[in-house]
């Protein structure tokens, strides 16, 4: 029954986290709107079957910006989550592999991050590179420079309970070099729960890229955001001035956030119960 | 214990130096220098060079820094280059703000994710478990900033229960209420998950078949027997909830424009006024190490089997 419950779970949030994929980057070609395309006589008309969710105040087709947004949040979690994958894993098996100093560095790195409130260093990281990266190439940077954390204190734990294993050791009485064990042997192994840190991240990253927007600090104009139109437009929700604008990027934002939130905890529930108790606190 | 205290607390000075680090590396080492950030855009390179030379950004990285330290470990974190005010005055005439706010969406995480992660528990599998997860998932979805929104809109504007802005000082204590809903959702929901599962792993074990057996009434077993036990894993994801309570205010705060340090914060950045973010982002650094301190002292001091 619960194995059932679970495997429904996994597949609501495949099924949502795929609809929006295709949407997002299927949806900009079928419409016969574009997303920058003004058409000022058309401005705030609701929605309707001309447009899905409306138009903002410009004529601009609200529900292919909103899956155009979807496409920058997409991108901001695949890129985030890979930057965070390249840092979190190598430093994690260090760690969790050789112990000692090694592992003293790398604890000590990760607790300094793990020191400031996750969305508090991706907005600091941000502003800091303020002159060097176009807003966007900086939001992916900044989310993959705070998420590796999780990713390697996942990593080095279960680098410390793999490299126990007999056949570690056999690879070791073999003579194999340590990246090839590290490489072929531990990291293979612990593919799951690091596919679930980053099922799960990617929802934190699309949440930071929203929230960045929101403050002004992601993608900038003309290109849509669901962070920035919710920013720009949430007062019309409270005037009725045309609260379409704001209300459905939001409604994006939580459907992509639970799609992705269902199929990571019910990857975790169902293929690695421990895991649980390492992710949950920290959320 | 008071070695452990002790103990604990020299962990946290290596972490604190981190920190320290960190916030000066983000805030002076980038290319880009800070005069020329704070300048924005319009380049001016005789102004950019004052600027630099005022604020010591034309010397050695390892001097800066410990010029930097040495000041902050005074709590001089330097002034305002927006309004000239001392940083570190500022942001603590906001923290009582901040920390009500907390304080309020804690409690209320506290007063509404238990019990339903409790019952949760007791009832699984039934309606009510299946509803409070799926409440739970959806408070861990929802951008604490459209929650807000929507929760304005609904009880402020629409309803008209709560007031739609300001402080407790001019709107009483109803000005607190939605605030601290918007900011205690995500830690309630974390708060309901954990609480539930952590039930269920105690309810499992031989001692508690041992007090049914015992004939004890449901309510000694699940309080007294199961609850206790359950208690230290939520315990400890207060800590986790703290720090996102802390950015969450960030939000929340603005969009109720509570005078707390989210505020100030945001419009630090809104003006470019690195000292006093710089400032923001080290405070809430060290509040987190401190709370987390003494969390996990209480966590010992909860539960003796706990070592180190």
């Amino acid at each position: 029954m619960k194995t059932l419950f679970r495997q429904k779970m996994v597949f609501a949030g495949a099924l949502i986290t795929l609809t929006l994929v295709l949407v997002s980057f299927l949806g900009p070609l079928i419409s016969p709107h574009s997303f920058d395309e003004q058409t000022l006589s058309n401005a705030l008309s609701a929605p309707s079957l001309t447009h899905w969710m409306g138009t903002d105040n410009f004529g601009r087709d609200v529900l292919v910006r909103v899956m155009e947004g979807g496409r920058v949040s997409l991108f901001v979690g695949v890129i985030s989550q890979s930057i965070a994958l390249l840092i979190g894993i190598p430093l994690g098996c260090l760690a969790g592999y050789f112990r000692g100093w090694t592992d003293a560095a790398v604890m000590w790195l990760i607790n300094v991050f793990w020191s400031f409130p996750y969305l508090l260093l991706v907005m600091a990281m941000n502003i800091a590179m303020a002159d060097m990266f176009p807003s966007i190439v900086r939001v992916f940077i900044a989310v993959g420079l705070v998420s590796w954390v999780l990713v390697a204190r996942i990593v080095r734990g279960q680098v410390l309970s793999v490299k126990e294993n007999a056949y570690i050791e056999a690879a070791r009485a073999f003579g194999f070099s340590t990246p090839r064990i590290l490489f072929r042997h531990v990291v293979p192994n612990i593919i799951t729960p690091i596919f679930v840190v980053v099922t799960l991240g990617f929802a934190e990253a699309i949440i930071a890229e929203a929230a960045l927007s929101f403050l002004g600090l992601g993608v900038e104009p003309p290109n849509p955001s669901w962070g920035r139109m919710i920013s720009e437009h949430y007062g019309r929700i409270f005037f009725a001035q045309g609260w379409w604008i704001a209300f459905f990027p939001g409604i994006a934002i939580m459907a992509a956030v639970l799609g992705l939130n269902l199929l990571g905890d019910g990857l975790r529930d169902f293929l690695d119960p421990h895991l649980k108790d390492e992710l949950e606190g920290v959320r | 214990m008071f070695a452990y205290i002790f103990n604990r607390s020299l962990h946290t000075i290596p972490v604190l130096v981190g920190v320290s680090m960190l916030t000066f590396l983000l805030f002076h080492a980038i290319p880009g220098d800070p005069a020329r950030m704070m300048l924005g855009m319009r380049p001016d390179v005789t102004t950019i060079e004052q600027l630099r030379k005022q604020w010591g950004y034309d010397q050695p990285m390892y001097i800066q820094y410990w010029r930097f330290m040495k000041k902050a470990v005074t709590g001089d974190l330097g002034r305002s280059t927006y309004s000239n005010r001392e940083v570190t005055p500022t942001i603590l005439s906001k923290a009582p703000a901040t920390a009500i706010l907390a304080l309020a969406a804690m409690a209320f995480a506290v007063v509404v994710g238990l019990p339903a992660g409790v019952l949760s528990a007791l009832k699984r599998n039934s309606w009510i478990d299946f509803s409070s997860m799926m409440g739970a998932l959806f408070g861990l979805s929802i951008p604490i900033f459209f929650l807000a929104i929507i929760l304005l809109w609904v009880f402020g504007y629409e309803l008209k229960w709560f007031p739609l802005s300001g402080y407790i000082d001019r709107n009483g204590w109803a000005a607190l209420i939605l605030p601290a809903i918007a900011l205690g959702t995500r830690p309630l929901a974390i708060m309901a998950r954990l609480t539930r599962s952590s039930m269920l792993e105690v309810l499992r074990k031989d001692y508690i078949l041992t007090s049914r057996a015992k004939g004890q009434c449901e309510w000694v077993v699940v309080f007294k027997h199961a609850f206790r036990n359950a208690f230290n894993p939520v315990f400890t994801a207060l800590t986790g909830s703290m720090a996102s309570l802390l950015v969450g205010s960030f939000f929340v705060e603005i969009i109720f424009q509570w005078p707390g340090i989210g505020q100030l914060a945001i419009h630090a950045i809104q003006q470019r006024d690195l000292p006093m973010i710089q400032g923001t982002v080290l405070f809430a650094a060290v509040i987190f190490v401190i709370i987390n301190l003494l969390v996990d002292i209480g966590y010992r001091i909860l539960d003796p089997r706990v070592k180190l």
